[in-house]
């Protein structure tokens, strides 16, 4: 090793970060250069004087404090919100715009399939719970990520899926025109699941696909057809939802889009087999 | 893995392991936004989505604490505006490869490793403060919190060859600004006589 490659070099082994082979290299050369020792000699010599620097920097007392607080709220216990302190600040005007939300649902006409009156009310409840969720998330933008998630689209199934012990899917729906934009557990319906949110490069609106533990207090199997599946699709002025089982889990898209160009975007994914549209043909009656 | 509704025991789990490290993530969050109010919400902002995430941790060779200051990182630079990665700085290379910039001879001038750095104490901070973000991370990442490179690149999401090249200029940039204060003033820059 000369000096030339010792100047590359010097600043791991100061550090003990060479493998053994490079270590023993630089330690030939040392006995050979007083120049480079004083290299070393002086990067340990700031190494100390930052240490000495920057060790007095505490925190300041109250933040554990309140860090602890953040810690004790239900929006940190059930992880169902999203986490960003200033869409904490905003949860009661939030709340507020979701009663209002409700209040207009529940009360115009039913714009999907009919069903009996007790399964109108739940599914409209999936629907609202779907939509509050989603406008709470979108607000977010880039920010709904779980920093310990991968950014990337097709890195992020296997993780969830292996949390949440379902079967996630993490659609590519760039030929759509939308991008992915981060993914969290966010749950609905008051179950923790994964929700990965994109935007539309064009409109910059976005796009919401949940996936939760089957919905079966909905008792949707009722509607199913023999493999099991269905869907159903409600939307109002404002936002599209289109939900289906698969198996043990549910798949629950959020959109401000058309039931018909939702229902495309969603086709592929929605499982092998064709799934039966709930319609007003079904149950007793009309809701 | 348990998921739903985070029982006590995890709160306490979480507490005993991650608030003993509110100084570290508080200093890097001090580097990162160069202000005590940001930081503070940056720290706090960074104590929750790690909490949040808690079940997905899993105690490796690293600790929770380059977890923690990966998660504040990702925070900071996602608040920002920013990719996580950032785009390369223009001298910010691998390092396998940065040496082709070094001069060409061994005659390098040694006096900014040469320097006393006791003497400069508040200039040294001072100089701290104007290094890019990311060389500053690193520089505290390595000399306060004492990172291993492996660490810090866990931390910054970069290979660790990034993390040793960001080191060597960002060590070289402190020693030529102090050199050049030290020359202003006549002081002495020299530890060791020829």
């Amino acid at each position: 090793m000369n000096c030339l490659d010792f100047r590359k070099y010097g600043g791991a082994f100061a550090d003990g970060e060479l493998t053994t082979e490079r270590n023993l290299d630089a330690l030939e050369h040392l006995k050979m250069c007083p120049d480079c020792v004083r290299r070393v000699d002086g990067i340990h010599a700031l190494k100390r004087a930052l240490t000495r620097l920057g060790a007095g920097e505490k925190a300041p007392a109250a933040l554990a404090a309140r860090i602890v607080a953040d810690l004790n709220s239900p929006a940190a216990k059930t992880g169902l919100y999203p986490s960003s302190r200033w869409f904490r600040i905003g949860l009661v005007p939030m709340g507020l715009a979701a009663g209002f939300i409700l209040a207009f649902w529940v009360s115009r006409p039913w714009s999907g399939p009919q069903i009996q009156p007790g399964q109108t009310t739940l599914l409209k409840a999936l629907a609202v719970d779907a939509r509050d969720q989603h406008r709470r998330c979108e607000v977010m933008g880039p920010e709904h990520h779980d920093p310990a998630l991968p950014r990337e689209l097709n890195s992020v199934v296997k993780p969830l899926s292996e949390q949440l012990r379902l079967r996630v899917i993490a659609p590519d729906l760039s030929a759509a025109g939308y991008r992915f934009v981060g993914a969290d557990r966010c749950g609905i319906r008051g179950r923790p699941g994964a929700h990965l949110l994109y935007q539309s490069v064009a409109r910059g609106l976005f796009l919401s696909v949940f996936t939760v533990p089957r919905l079966d207090d909905l008792q949707m199997n009722r509607f199913s057809g023999e493999d099991g599946h269905w869907y159903f699709a409600a939307s109002d002025e404002e936002l599209t939802v289109v939900a289906w089982s698969d198996g043990p889990q549910s798949y629950v898209w959020c959109a401000r889009e058309a039931e018909s160009d939702l229902l495309a975007f969603a086709d592929q994914f929605r499982g092998p087999s064709s799934p039966r549209k709930l319609d007003q043909d079904e149950g007793s009656g009309k809701g | 893995m348990r998921v739903g509704l985070k029982s006590e025991s995890s709160k306490k789990r979480f507490e005993v392991l991650a608030l003993p490290h509110l100084d570290a993530v508080y200093r890097m969050a001090m580097r990162l936004t160069s202000d005590a109010t940001e930081a503070e919400d940056l720290a706090q902002e960074a104590y929750y989505r790690a909490y949040r995430a808690f079940e997905s941790f899993e105690l490796r060779d690293y600790g929770i604490k380059p977890w923690l200051l990966r998660i504040l990182h990702n925070v900071f630079f996602t608040a920002k505006g920013k990719q996580r990665r950032e785009p390369t700085l223009l001298d910010d290379v691998d390092f396998d490869h940065f040496a082709d910039e070094l001069p060409g001879t061994a005659e390098e001038p040694l006096t900014a490793d040469l320097l006393d750095w006791d003497q400069f104490d508040q200039e040294l901070k001072a100089a701290v403060e104007t290094l890019p973000v990311d060389y500053r991370v690193v520089l505290l990442l390595w000399a306060i919190e004492e990172l291993s490179y492996k660490e810090i690149a866990e931390v910054c999401s970069c290979p660790v060859g990034t993390v040793m090249s960001r080191l060597y200029r960002a060590r070289q940039m402190l020693g030529q600004g102090l050199l050049d204060y030290a020359r202003e003033r006549n002081l002495s820059t020299e530890r060791f006589e020829s």
